[in-house]
């Protein structure tokens, strides 16, 4: 007789898993037993809803595009919407979900929306109707004297109106041939299986079914209307600098009737027109700074940051315009609300008003989604005035790629190893 | 609208087999598969079912797992019944084979006695090829949390199932 010692735990493990699977290959199931659950549902079970077969596997780009940078324009762009209030039209951030599937394919018949956002941040609520539509058209009215912008998100267009001022501000935003700048596009690009199940909740008197999606640093939750398979309402949530914010999109109205009208991004006759971009593209604009000093790369030849990387700078450039050259401290909300509010309260300050307001923005959507992609904006401006010298003012880094702003508010893409050292307090 | 038969239908060899791989008994497989179905029936009411496939599988997979543990907790019919294996029933076999199905039913009691979550994400991973982040979906938690379930679950399976003592005749 002898002990045969097995002693070897990982290979005895694979042994038994192998014998599994060989030895309990599939035997016929016995007819009886498919019978009997044939009749379950006869026999007092409910029948199942119609059954959209799809493969595990075609689960999820996620969402807008799977993209990191896409998420940052997104955010950029839809806070440019709304300027200086709180960044407001964040309402088309929302991200996806998954067995609430049948309700995106729903979404993707549609070709009209008309809903209502809620943007709660540090304790004050911001309220806008938008109507959107599926060939990529987005109306927001602000209400008050805020007025309405018209998006054109396939031709990267937008155009603010003021009819209180006549005025019209026209700005290009990211272009959107990506899936990403539209709640239509958005479904799109959805990942039907993400979403979690959460059970049932009445909401606005109808019985919806609930799911989230966690993503990124931004939780997403969807209430379906089980009738109609369309969203009831939508929430994301996220932090943003310390502070949560919420956006509520709700009183959906899918494909109602709207006057064509409404949908027009033009400047309308009797508007005076402003243009909100920057009059030099960052790329025309020679660095004066010391970019040795500043940790840059003057041999490398980046190509030249996008349109909305160019707006964002263009809150520094303003900051500096009313501050006698000085840049803010800290980018926190306090500080960009004392500066907006200065701007928009002081009448000598009444021309940038409205840049700003899309400044401010711009800001607000970098923050916004950087946050969501866990990553941050590094400031370097306390203390230090424009055209400083110093270089970089600020940078952030989204995937592989690392836009800079100088001190002469051109921005540039650089490689991640030419940002500045970090402050210590980072 | 009535697909429910043809839905147990097409999947009826499927979900079988996912429960024959837990449990040889015939009579507790055929339970479990009334089980899987009726719980499959009523949570389909509760939600859209886009895969029934995996759908299916995670459900016998659950409902195996728990007539497992069921059985395991009442030891006797376990260990001396044998009715995982019923190899003490078995026509006689080559060695090699039933030493292969004793370690089928080892395996199968120390998957039994895992933490639950643990069982399911090692069963569905190891034996149904489902992807982490599908079995993090089905349990409610991350893909990266999956891993480390299968990581957890591998570690104790490997101290249950190994080392084994064999004793063997000599000539």
């Amino acid at each position: 007789m002898s002990l045969n010692h097995h002693a070897d735990a990982g290979s005895s493990l694979d042994r038994a898993i192998e014998a599994t699977r060989r030895l309990t290959a599939a035997p016929h199931v016995p007819p009886h037993v498919v019978a009997r659950a044939r009749n379950l549902a006869a026999s007092g079970h409910t029948v199942p809803r119609p059954v959209e077969p799809a493969p595990p596997s075609l689960a999820a780009p996620h969402g807008f595009g799977g993209s990191r940078r896409t998420l940052l324009q997104v955010a950029l762009t839809l806070a440019l919407l709304v300027g200086v209030g709180v960044a407001a039209t964040l309402s088309g951030l929302l991200q996806p979900t998954s067995a609430f599937a049948a309700a995106v394919e729903q979404v993707r018949k549609m070709s009209v929306v008309r809903f209502v956002s809620e943007v709660n941040y540090a304790g004050s609520v911001s309220r806008f109707t938008q109507i959107q539509t599926a060939a990529g058209i987005t109306r927001l009215e602000m209400g008050g004297d805020a007025g309405v912008a018209l998006v054109d998100s396939r031709a990267g267009t937008m155009v603010h109106l003021v009819p209180a001022e006549r005025k019209a501000f026209v700005s290009q935003t990211e272009r959107a041939d990506r899936p990403d700048q539209d709640l239509f596009k958005y479904f799109e690009a959805i990942a039907p299986n993400d979403g979690q199940p959460q059970g049932r909740e009445r909401v606005d008197g109808i019985d919806t079914e609930v799911f989230k999606v966690t993503q990124g640093g931004s939780t997403q939750t969807f209430w379906i209307n089980p009738a109609t398979l369309l969203p009831v309402r939508m929430t994301q949530q996220f932090d943003m600098s310390g502070s949560l914010m919420t956006i509520t999109m709700k009183d959906f109205e899918w494909d109602p009737e709207v006057d064509p009208a409404l949908l027009v991004v033009a400047v309308p006759e009797g508007y005076a027109r402003s243009d909100l971009n920057p009059a030099a593209p960052a790329a025309e604009k020679p660095v004066a700074v010391d970019e040795t000093a500043a940790g840059v790369n003057p041999a490398a030849q980046e190509p030249a940051a996008t349109e909305p990387d160019a707006a964002f700078a263009d809150f520094f450039r303003l900051c500096s315009e009313v501050d006698a050259g000085r840049l803010p401290d800290d980018l926190s909300r306090a500080t960009v609300m004392a500066i907006t509010k200065r701007i928009t309260e002081d009448p000598k300050f009444a021309a940038k008003k409205h840049r700003m307001g899309a400044a401010a923005g711009s800001l607000f959507g970098v923050q916004i989604g950087l946050g969501m992609t866990g990553e941050k904006l590094h400031y370097l401006g306390k203390g230090r005035r424009a055209n400083d010298g110093k270089g970089i003012v600020a940078w952030y880094t989204v995937g592989k790629t690392t836009t800079a702003i100088n001190d002469d508010f051109s921005t540039r893409i650089i490689a991640p190893n030419d940002v500045p050292a970090l402050p210590k307090a980072e | 609208m009535n697909a429910w038969p043809s839905i147990v239908e097409s999947h009826a060899g499927l979900v079988w087999q996912t429960i024959r791989r837990l449990i040889d008994h015939e009579e507790d497989a055929a339970d479990c598969f009334q089980e899987t179905f009726a719980a499959a029936l009523a949570a389909s009411n509760q939600q859209m079912v886009r895969h029934w496939p995996a759908f299916l599988v995670r459900i016998a997979t659950n409902q195996a797992l728990d007539r497992l543990r069921s059985r395991s907790r009442e030891h006797t019919r376990v260990t001396h019944d044998h009715d995982f294996g019923q190899t003490a029933s078995r026509i006689p076999e080559p060695a090699a084979v039933a030493e292969e199905r004793e370690l089928v039913d080892r395996l199968r009691h120390a998957v039994a006695t895992l933490p639950k979550d643990q069982a399911e994400a090692f069963w569905l991973a190891t034996f149904e090829s489902l992807p982490h982040a599908e079995i993090g979906a089905s349990l409610g938690i991350t893909a990266n949390h999956v891993g480390v379930l299968l990581h957890r679950a591998r570690r104790a399976l490997q101290s249950f199932v190994a080392p084994s003592i064999r004793v063997t005749e000599e000539p």
